[in-house]
């Protein structure tokens, strides 16, 4: 950095009304402000301002305060030194900060025990004053008009800087207070589920013991209460087996990798095993792409929205059609029945967790696998919806981006 | 049914199930196949251990046929003890069916790895656990040849 010699210096340029600075000075105060701009934290901004901008004002001491959201306490986080040594704030140092920083306005001083001047500037933004920075200057070196331009100046980039970096420090702390917390929720959810399954299975295991080896020898309303526990066990155990697989989808996410969805197409008709043979007149479907995803959880999806088609339908055996088409960046693929429809004004709701339209004696259901579809697309980075109308049949379809697409 | 086992003695099984309701489930299962099986119930890996090496209070114990092995158990669970067992000479012959309530594929991977003869999800319905405690039956003591308490103190000893 060159010798500031510019006291001495006669060029001046004007650079605000009323403001002169000399040119000497001015690629410092343009180094010294964009090294504030720059700073990466707080910390190494405090660390460099005293050094970049001493050359500048030629003070021999830089205190800065800077207030916190929790505290009135001021905690004076730097002690810069220009010329000499540092050391703790004086009782008239803290004093000043304390007040530039309550009034959110600037104050000068000079002490002639001592001598010497003050100057105390505070940070403050349009809704609130964040600290405040303090020079104080030996009796040899003159505050000028210039040397009060310089330093409000720098103040303001100060301010500026020193904003930034604390929401970003904010949004920083928040976001992985979020994480922690969605964490949290995800394992909760997937525990709490999978511990539920131990005590049901005893209970369901019990009762359908009883069911087997009694079944006749009590009386008939005995029978009944029985039969209904049983099926009600049932039902607890797909919704809790339907939650963990809704918790899952995050709790139990794998990489993406490539997969080629005529396979998960294949899976997925597998898994839903009889229930296909036994009730659907017609499959058809479209060669398929090959994209970047979660094996499993793509088996999943196909096999809720097949499982949903054949599922929902009425006194004509139903068929489905499996299709796949690139539009622009994205794979649009679409599951298409001959069923029962949906009414319009609930082709978004469905998607919503226990969602169901119809009661477990028209249609059984937990209300959960169209919200595993959802997740499952999310995660993907895609969207899913329905086009429908009653007694017309339905199509979902799902978006999920083109690999070259995704990875360019 | 027990063709394979010598003299047409009930089989010993070995269950290593902390749950008690599963237990007797299990061995209501039993006896609900028509098996005659003596069923015998450990809590945990360590009681497991101490079983099959008939160590106290464990010193008139039967060797098992099968070991019937669930995996969440406390103090050892069930990988634990299998990476025990198999290490120990005398008892890495003996046949292990985990049955469990847990699926994760990488975990079947890793205790196949362990030798374990076959990894059965305990199914949620009564009725398909009935046919599956059938099947073990029917396999196990049927279709399979096991070795002789014999056959196994002998190759004990020619090891040892």
């Amino acid at each position: 950095m060159p010798e500031p010699e510019h006291q001495d210096s006669k060029a001046t340029q004007i650079i605000a009304p009323g403001y002169s600075v000399s040119t000497v000075s001015l690629p410092l105060l343009l180094d010294s402000v964009t090294s504030i701009a720059r700073s990466e934290s707080i910390d190494s901004l405090l660390e460099r301002t005293g050094v970049v901008i001493a050359p500048l004002l030629q003070f021999d001491r830089c205190l800065l305060a800077l207030r916190h959201d929790h505290s009135s306490r001021l905690q004076v986080l730097a002690t810069e030194t220009g010329n000499e040594d540092g050391g703790d704030p004086s009782a008239l140092e803290e004093e000043l900060l304390a007040d530039v920083i309550a009034m959110g306005a600037k104050k000068r001083q000079s002490t002639k025990d001592p001598p010497q001047s003050i100057l105390c500037l505070p940070l403050s933004t349009q809704s609130r004053v964040l600290g405040a920075v303090l020079f104080r200057f030996p009796p040899a070196k003159r505050l000028t008009k210039e040397k009060l331009y310089i330093a409000e100046s720098i103040a303001t980039n100060l301010t500026v800087a020193i904003d930034r970096l604390r929401q970003i420090e904010d949004l920083a702390k928040s976001n992985r207070a979020l994480e922690r917390s969605n964490l949290e929720l995800q394992q909760f959810a997937y525990t709490a589920s999978h511990d539920l399954q131990t005590p049901l299975r005893s209970i369901t295991g019990f009762v359908q013991l009883l069911q087997k080896r009694y079944h006749g020898e009590l009386d008939e309303q005995a029978d009944d209460w029985i039969e209904r526990v049983v099926n009600a066990t049932e039902r607890m155990q797909k919704l809790i087996h339907d939650l963990l697989a809704y918790s899952r989808v995050e709790s139990r996410a794998q990489p993406f990798e490539e997969v080629d969805c005529n396979e998960v197409l294949e899976d997925a008709l597998e898994m839903l095993g009889s229930s296909i043979k036994d009730a659907v007149e017609k499959i058809e479907h479209g060669e398929l792409p090959v994209i970047a995803g979660d094996r499993s959880q793509l088996v999943q999806l196909f096999q809720n929205l097949i499982g949903n088609a054949i599922k929902y339908h009425d006194e004509d055996p139903p068929q489905v059609s499996i299709h796949a088409v690139k539009k622009e960046d994205d794979w649009v693929f679409s599951v298409k029945d001959n069923g029962i429809g949906i009414a319009s004004d609930q082709l978004e709701k469905i998607f919503e967790i226990f969602r169901r339209l119809h009661t477990p004696g028209e249609y059984p259901g937990t209300g959960i696998g169209l919200a595993v579809c959802r997740r499952v697309v999310h995660r993907h980075g895609g969207r899913i919806w329905v086009e429908s109308e009653p007694g017309e049949g339905s199509t979902f379809k799902f978006t999920i981006p083109d690999r070259g697409a995704a990875s360019s | 049914m027990t063709a394979n086992l010598e003299q047409s003695r009930p089989a010993e099984i070995l269950l290593a199930e902390d749950n008690e309701d599963d237990v007797l489930l299990t061995r209501e299962g039993f006896k609900m196949a028509g098996l005659p099986v003596n069923l015998h119930n450990v809590k945990n890996g360590v009681d497991c251990l101490s079983y099959l090496r008939r160590e106290s209070p464990y010193e008139d114990a039967a060797t098992p046929d099968l070991i019937i092995l669930d995996l969440k158990m406390p103090v050892m669970g069930g990988r634990e003890f299998l990476a025990e067992m198999i290490e120990d000479e005398k008892l890495r012959h003996l046949p292990v069916v985990v049955l469990t309530t847990a699926h994760d594929r990488e975990e079947i991977m890793r205790l196949y790895r362990m030798r374990v003869n076959s990894y059965i999800r305990k199914p949620l319905h009564f009725d398909e656990f009935l046919r599956v405690i059938e099947q073990i039956g029917q396999y196990w003591f049927t279709v399979v040849a096991l070795p002789t308490t014999e056959d196994a103190q002998r190759s004990g000893v020619i090891r040892g």
